[in-house]
């Protein structure tokens, strides 16, 4: 994904946290702290634990800044680590992957017959606007991508919030390039489900609109 | 799912929405949907749901304190205290990579301080320290207590210096304070000869 | 840092002000010399009060025995000399950069007005058979 050139990058931020800038660690945290947030409330679901969560991240970034060769991107490296973070607390929390083992199988034929094609779409347009928006469906979404399989979740969370390319989610996630391809829409198809549902009982109250 | 077309291009739906297809795939993808009403309302599908999810969850992250945040992560962090010179030293490099425009400032500022500030006190080290403005010591008063057998005899030399000499009064005098200049007559009256100022 | 112009700018102002203003205390430098027309040493620091008081005495031993700088304000400041006198020094008046202070060292009471690199002598009373003196003088 292309970067504003304007802001100093982050590499550069990241030489210079390691010769003690405090400063440009803040930055650092200032630059990703919404999308980390984001990503752990979607997988851990609750706003505290996401927040616990995302601070350990920068905690653990910082702490082991020494390990981070460079070889990647600084941000697939902190999402991997908020992944991580976050499947550790799924798994003390009792709700680890091996729960979603079978729902989670990509070999599974995709059916498309019961996701009631068209109707996102017609009813929000290609670009929901945020304004549109009401606060409680917003948390209905929220808890709607707590529901698909952890593995759909992770995947699906890093690029809609963060916008991965399949190259740095198959980095961050370690998967093969086309194992992203698969997960990313098995994943949009689950959630496509979901939402059409949610749709379909906020119909009446016009929760959400299409743009203009 | 029934459409062979459509079985072939539904894996390649969501990369297409992604923009991860090379421009050949793009193409057959875009061809595919001008036909296929599914995959087309799919496609839109699929871009909504995007765009919801994305939508719902920056609304979320709109109720966080991120000032707060990012201090508290700061809070965590931070090191313990460095000695004062590596602490100037990263303060100044720190400024100088974050804020060059006001340091500049400040730094012309405090070069414009020192230039001022330099030759006033150049100057003023030429200048009679304060309280010491006149050219001479002047004795303006002087006076001995009422039951004092002596009396003050003043004298200021041609250097500017001044003395003021208690000798005995055989006689006492008015020991009264006077008031005057440093004519030594008005003060003492009687002063012995080898004092007066030519004599000095 | 925004505040590191906006402290350059209060330190100007302040070296402005605290020059161009200042209205404080006086510093004086005053010594207790003890002088005697019995042979002795002259502190080489007290030739030029030798010279000045020469022409009435003649003054072969001349020795500091104390020697302070004091910040005279109208509240006052004192000098004991080893007599058991005790100088006391006020500042009366300042104005125009030109101090005056009042000096009681009974029996008498004075005041002078202070000179850039000038002295004011005060016979303070006999001593071990010679004379104390009170040198009042703008330090060095």
């Amino acid at each position: 994904m292309v970067r504003s050139a304007l802001a100093t990058d982050d590499l550069t931020l990241v030489q210079r946290v390691r010769q003690g800038d405090q400063r440009a660690f803040k930055l650092l945290v200032e630059r990703y702290q919404r999308k980390v947030y984001s990503v752990a409330l979607g997988m851990v679901k609750d706003k505290e634990e996401a927040r616990d969560v995302a601070q350990e991240a920068f905690v653990k970034v910082y702490k082991y800044l020494e390990h981070f060769k460079g070889d990647a991107s600084f941000y697939t490296w902190l999402y991997r680590i908020t992944v991580n973070i976050c499947i550790d607390v799924l798994r003390k929390k009792g709700s680890g992957r091996g729960d979603e083992h079978v729902e989670f199988d990509e070999s599974v034929r995709l059916d498309t017959s019961e996701a009631n094609l068209g109707a996102l779409g017609t009813r929000l347009g290609t670009n929901p606007q945020k304004a549109a928006l009401r606060k409680e469906l917003a948390d209905k979404i929220t808890a709607a991508i707590g529901q698909i399989p952890e593995a759909h979740r992770q995947i699906l969370l890093l690029r809609e919030v963060e916008g991965m390319s399949y190259e740095d989610l198959a980095r961050t996630l370690d998967i093969p390039k086309g194992t992203v391809m698969s997960r990313l829409f098995h994943a949009r198809l689950k959630m496509q489900k979901i939402l059409s549902g949610y749709l379909e009982l906020d119909e009446a109250k016009a929760g959400v609109g299409s743009e203009g | 799912m029934k459409n062979p077309a459509r079985e072939k291009f539904l894996p390649m739906l969501s990369p297409y929405v992604d923009g991860e297809l090379t421009p050949e795939e793009r193409q057959l993808v875009e061809q595919h949907l001008q036909n296929n009403k599914e995959s087309a309302a799919q496609v839109a599908d699929l871009r909504a749901g995007d765009g919801l999810m994305r939508n719902a969850l920056e609304m979320q992250a709109d109720e966080v304190d991120w000032k707060k945040f990012s201090e508290d992560v700061m809070a965590r962090v931070t090191p313990e205290k460095l000695p004062l010179f590596e602490r100037l030293k990263l303060t100044f490099s720190e400024m100088f990579t974050y804020q060059r425009g006001p340091l500049v400032a400040g730094l012309v500022g405090a070069v414009a301080a020192v230039a001022i500030a330099i030759p006033l006190t150049i100057s003023l080290m030429g200048q009679a320290p304060e309280g010491y403005g006149a050219g001479r010591v002047e004795v303006q008063t002087v006076s001995v207590d009422t039951e004092a057998t002596v009396k003050p005899v003043v004298f200021e030399t041609e250097s500017g210096d001044a003395v003021i000499w208690v000798v005995d009064a055989p006689e006492k005098k008015d020991g009264g304070r006077k008031k005057g200049g440093s004519d030594e007559e008005d003060i003492a009256p009687a002063p012995p000869e080898e004092l007066k100022k030519q004599d000095l | 840092m925004t505040t590191l112009p906006r402290r350059c700018l209060l330190l100007a102002a302040f070296t402005f002000a605290s020059a161009a203003f200042a209205n404080g205390p006086v510093a004086v430098q005053a010594d207790v010399v003890f002088a005697s027309t019995a042979a002795g040493k002259v502190d080489p620091s007290l030739t030029k009060m030798q010279e000045t008081l020469g022409a009435k005495v003649k003054y072969l031993t001349l020795e500091k025995r104390s020697s302070q700088k004091l910040q005279v304000t109208n509240r006052g400041a004192t000098v004991a000399l080893p007599n058991g006198k005790v100088a006391e020094l006020t500042l009366e008046a300042l104005k125009d950069g030109v101090a005056t202070l009042r000096v009681k060292l009974p029996p008498t009471d004075a005041t002078y007005s202070l000179a850039k690199d000038k002295s004011f002598y005060l016979q303070g009373g006999g001593h071990e058979g010679g004379d104390l003196w009170l040198v009042l003088s703008q330090p060095k």
